[in-house]
């Protein structure tokens, strides 16, 4: 039978409805998993916050966490075998996490200081081959590079690394937090007399970088003070510890620290609940983002004084419906715009 | 009107609105013969064939069957030859440079394309920005590739430059914001796939000429009559010449070729769109200004090695209008052929 004929008697099929997925549409405002970076010195509490922060695991560079009961990623299958060796480890690991699926949230790198060191072995065996571009002399450290190039070079591979952090929040909705410890130096203060701050240990540019990278950058110290002792107004002050530990996240002369959420200026790292002062800040936070990017918008507008400006931003900001993404957005162009002056303005 | 904008576009505007205004608004090209720019488009029609020879299947699942050993230095030897016969810049000695470099770039990364499956060979995209109807943003990844190991998706960018490599140089320090490579993300994701990174394929043009014969009269001669060591009685032979780089390039073969991961943070991508559409806006400003102002900093990038193809334009000592210098295109964007 010729082929049209065949065709011609066939029924067609009754075409079948799509599978819905209408029933699963959720609406809400989708939170990206924050990257987070803790320093301060030993023994105040660092590791003890970020082993509270949800379904954390451990890249143990430090071999530090060991009184901690946390999860921690085994490099290789021996004693020991939960720090690693070399940085190509780091690099494995976090691949690991990227594509396979496991039941954690949070990722801890402890301590980014060790994996500074690392990553600079890394470049200085990697430059040391045979047919390696760095032709003068031997590579025994990073400064053999001259000129402060070898920094430079880490920076590139501190931002390889962040950019599979960043590969690894976005593919498994995990937040990822670096700790550092932390060291005193000097500030040459332009304003005034130089004096000394905590920032974390690391070399100036990663350590800039690594601030950039990171939605929050809080100092760790415990509540000290000074004084006098009572009833003799003579006596040298001493210090004293009041036993709470804080986790500072503003900025300040005497430390480092930031966030891109408006959060207060230090939240306590609480024995019993470490986690949860700062989930809680974190929280409202968010609750407060919207308001405070207003009122922030509001005040560049009125820097910059274009008595044209106002009405157009309240429409921006109207159009906007109170979406942060967009409101951002509007502020970003604002703090690209100069000042008007006068003469501008005439 | 759609604004499309590329990276060869964006960085015209970016050296020189008189450039871009005669580049891209009225669409004039120079017809002379240019050398450096022949030569790499000469040795990247080589890297196409050579590349092209690794493609050997679509999706996750293709074989991982490596051509014979040879087989993609003949291919590109022979996209080579092809390209040569259109181009009127390239004589004996810049050709023997292409092979030789070619020769030199299978030999140090052949037994590394193992690693990698080759998804597309001159992948063309246009994409869009977040809240810019008008505007989009078109391009074309020379390769595109997925790493066997993880899965991860890479895109190739080949450069042939004559820039310094060595470790910590400037040349590298500067990609963290290359335009470009930011681009070429956002054109990897409309392509339907989340980009790992860049590997930026360096290939530097040795900096190397035939020798010429010393002038018979500043010839000097030894007591037992040899001519000096640095003199030569005759030119340099193709063959000499082409023994000598390769003789340069084994000896130091990173001082030629480089292949660094360039990766973009989350943050960088949206800055770069913002850099993309504010260059967009001040494009659509100036194409209604009634004068596009010459840059004479742009006339000689510095490092290029070749000066603006409308130099002699601008300078008062030639004219548009001749035929014999300058033609006009109807499509700007004549690299994005499928797209635009």
């Amino acid at each position: 039978m010729p082929a049209a004929a065949t065709a011609a008697t066939t029924v067609p099929p009754k075409p079948q409805a799509p599978l819905s997925r209408l029933g699963a549409v959720k609406r809400e405002r989708l939170r990206a998993p924050l990257r987070y970076m803790f320093y301060g010195a030993e023994g105040t509490g660092k590791s003890t916050l970020a082993s509270a922060a949800p379904e954390p695991i451990w890249l143990d560079a430090d071999d530090g966490s060991g009184r901690l009961n946390v999860a921690r990623y085994q490099f290789r299958d021996e004693p020991g075998g939960h720090v690693p060796q070399r940085y190509s480890e780091i690099l494995f690991a976090i691949q690991d996490l990227t594509v396979n699926p496991h039941p954690f949230k949070t990722l801890v790198l402890d301590t980014v200081d060790r994996i500074e060191a690392m990553l600079w072995q890394h470049i200085i065996e990697r430059e040391s081959e045979p047919s390696a571009r760095s032709k003068d002399g031997a590579l025994t450290s990073i400064e053999s590079f001259g000129y402060g190039k070898g920094y430079v070079m880490a920076v590139d591979e501190w931002r390889a690394l962040c950019a599979r952090l960043d590969r690894l929040r976005s593919s498994r909705g995990m937040s990822i937090i670096l700790i550092a410890h932390s060291i005193v130096k000097a500030y040459k203060n332009p304003t005034g007399p130089d004096y000394d701050r905590y920032q974390p240990a690391l070399h100036d540019k990663a350590a800039g970088f690594l601030k950039g990278w990171c939605d929050l950058t809080g100092f760790v110290r415990h509540e000290d003070d000074a004084a006098k002792e009572l009833g003799n107004k003579n006596s040298r002050p001493k210090g004293f510890s009041t036993g709470r530990r804080l986790l500072m996240l503003s900025h300040s002369a005497a430390f480092d620290a930031k966030s891109r959420l408006a959060l207060p200026e230090e939240v306590e790292v609480d024995i019993e609940n470490p986690w949860g002062p700062l989930a809680a800040a974190v929280e409202a936070g968010y609750e407060n983002e919207v308001p405070a990017l207003k009122a922030a918008i509001e005040e560049e507008v009125k820097r910059i004084g274009d008595q044209a400006l106002p009405a157009k931003v309240t429409s921006a900001v109207a159009g906007a419906k109170d979406d942060p993404a967009a409101l951002s957005r509007i502020l970003a162009k604002l703090k690209d715009r100069p000042t008007s002056t006068n003469e501008s303005r005439q | 009107m759609i604004e499309v904008i590329t990276k060869s576009r964006l960085a015209s505007f970016s050296t020189c609105q008189r450039l871009h205004h005669l580049a891209y608004n009225l669409g004039y090209r120079s017809i002379l013969p240019r050398e450096l720019a022949e030569w790499g488009t000469l040795f990247h029609a080589g890297l196409d064939a050579w590349w092209g020879v690794f493609k050997d299947g679509d999706g996750p699942g293709a074989a991982n069957i490596q051509p014979l050993p040879g087989l993609p230095l003949a291919a590109a030897m022979r996209a080579m030859e092809t390209a040569r016969a259109a181009s009127a810049a390239i004589d004996d000695a810049a050709f023997a440079k292409a092979e030789v470099m070619m020769i030199a770039y299978d030999a140090r990364w052949a037994s590394t394309m193992s690693e990698w499956e080759v998804i597309g060979v001159e992948v063309e995209f246009i994409t869009t920005i977040p809240g810019r109807r008008r505007l989009r943003v078109a391009g074309k990844l020379d390769k595109l590739l997925r790493k066997r190991s993880d899965g991860s998706i890479w895109f190739v960018e080949h450069k042939t430059t004559g820039a310094d490599l060595t470790a910590g140089s400037t040349y590298w320090q500067r990609l963290r914001m290359d335009p470009q490579v930011s681009i070429y993300f956002g054109g990897v994701r409309s392509l339907g796939h989340e980009p790992t990174g860049c590997l930026y394929d360096v290939i530097v043009r040795p900096n190397l000429k035939p020798l010429k014969a010393t002038p018979v009269e500043a010839r000097k001669y030894t007591k037992d009559g040899r001519l000096y060591a640095k003199q030569r009685e005759a030119d340099e032979t193709p063959e000499q010449f082409r023994a000598r780089i390769a003789e340069e390039v084994a000896e130091v073969p990173d001082s030629y070729f480089a292949r660094p991961e360039v990766v973009r943070l989350e943050r960088e991508i949206e800055e770069s769109e913002r850099d993309v559409e504010a260059t967009a806006l001040q494009i659509r400003a100036t194409a209604y200004a009634e004068h596009a102002p010459r840059n004479p900093g742009g006339c000689f990038p510095f490092g290029s090695g070749y000066q603006c193809q409308f130099f002699d334009v601008c300078s008062g000592v030639a004219s548009l209008d001749d035929e014999t210098k300058f033609e006009r295109v109807s499509n700007v964007h004549q690299e994005l052929a499928a797209v635009v």
